[in-house]
């Protein structure tokens, strides 16, 4: 039984690609190998980076499993751990101030606390703003933070029908009820 | 040699122009985001972007930066987008062109023409960074 699996697996009992550095004899699983160990520990903690694959995939994965809708306070922690993340910036890119990190966060509560449902969103920096943005079907709303503390917070949202580009609209968000129509405009 | 260095050169449909992938939200799993096609703001050391630079092939567009990889689109598909033109880059080096036509100081606008530019990407081509 294991003799088969092994033939059905693996080229003459090896695994393809598995080997040491001189060529010759595989590396086994069993053995310590602390560039394979470093890897595999850097693939778990940084998986978006060292394994985008299997990134992508876990992605998949868990859309089909997790519930539909997230609570506001987990966007916010979620935003936490995006402005945290280095792999996010440009050499020299400015992160976020608290600001403007935590006008995002008041945003996402002050919707919820009107009733709102968030899907899922994605969360991204650029230059010290914090977007956050929704897809439904073919439509995409986004809440876009500046960093400028004077400036208004903006929903930019558009529906895609197919043409080279789309013509979205922007409105300055002037309170939570503002965040809340535009999720039911989402949703449809 | 071009008289005009902005002069409009009309590339083929078929020519392939390379952008670069500079951080880790320029790519979402194997995806190009709109973060990839975003006009960067005046920063202290450099003034605000008004184009989107590209090159003819990767090694160019990535140049010295330490990206994350780099997109791929056809001009074609560019020039399909309204109000983009590809321009040759003043430069002496003949495979650097940017695609120009998005308004400044326009968020909505600059959204719009970014998600325009990452949906007409293939597949993020990501390359090992280079202090590894």
């Amino acid at each position: 039984m294991l003799t088969k699996r092994r033939g059905k697996h693996h080229l003459n009992g090896q695994r393809p690609g598995f080997h040491s550095r001189k060529g010759t004899a595989p590396v086994s699983l069993r053995d310590s190998n602390p560039i394979l160990d470093r890897a595999a520990t850097e693939a778990i903690l940084r998986p978006r980076v060292f394994a985008p694959h299997l990134y992508e995939a876990k992605l998949l994965l868990g859309d089909m499993f997790r519930e539909p809708f997230e609570s506001a306070t987990s966007i916010a922690t979620r935003i936490d751990e995006v402005i945290a993340d280095d792999d996010l910036y440009e050499l020299g890119e400015p992160r976020p101030s608290s600001e403007t990190v935590a006008k995002a966060k008041e945003l996402i509560l002050s919707a919820e606390y009107v009733g709102s449902k968030f899907p899922h969103p994605k969360i991204s920096v650029y230059f010290g703003e914090v977007d956050i943005t929704w897809k439904a079907q073919d439509r995409l709303l986004r809440v876009i933070v500046f960093p400028d503390p004077l400036r208004p917070a903006a929903l930019y949202f558009q529906t895609d029908k197919g043409e080279a580009l789309t013509r979205g609209e922007s409105v300055e968000v002037t309170n939570a009820e503002d965040l809340s129509r535009s999720l039911n405009w989402l949703l449809g | 040699m071009l008289e005009h260095p902005q002069q409009r050169l009309f590339l083929a449909p078929e020519t392939k122009l390379y952008r670069a992938l500079t951080s880790g939200k320029c790519v979402d799993g194997e995806h190009v985001t709109d973060k990839a096609f975003r006009l960067r703001p005046a920063s202290d050391q450099f003034p605000a972007e008004t184009t989107i630079s590209v090159a003819l092939n990767p090694e160019k567009a990535m140049g010295d930066l330490d990206c994350k990889g780099y997109a791929e689109m056809l001009a074609g598909d560019v020039e399909l987008i309204g109000g983009l033109t590809i321009q040759l880059k003043e430069s002496d080096d003949p495979d650097f062109y940017e695609i120009a036509g998005i308004p400044l100081n326009d968020t909505t606008a600059q959204n719009d023409y970014a998600f325009a530019l990452a949906k007409i990407c293939g597949k993020a081509v990501r390359v090992k960074k280079r202090n590894q």
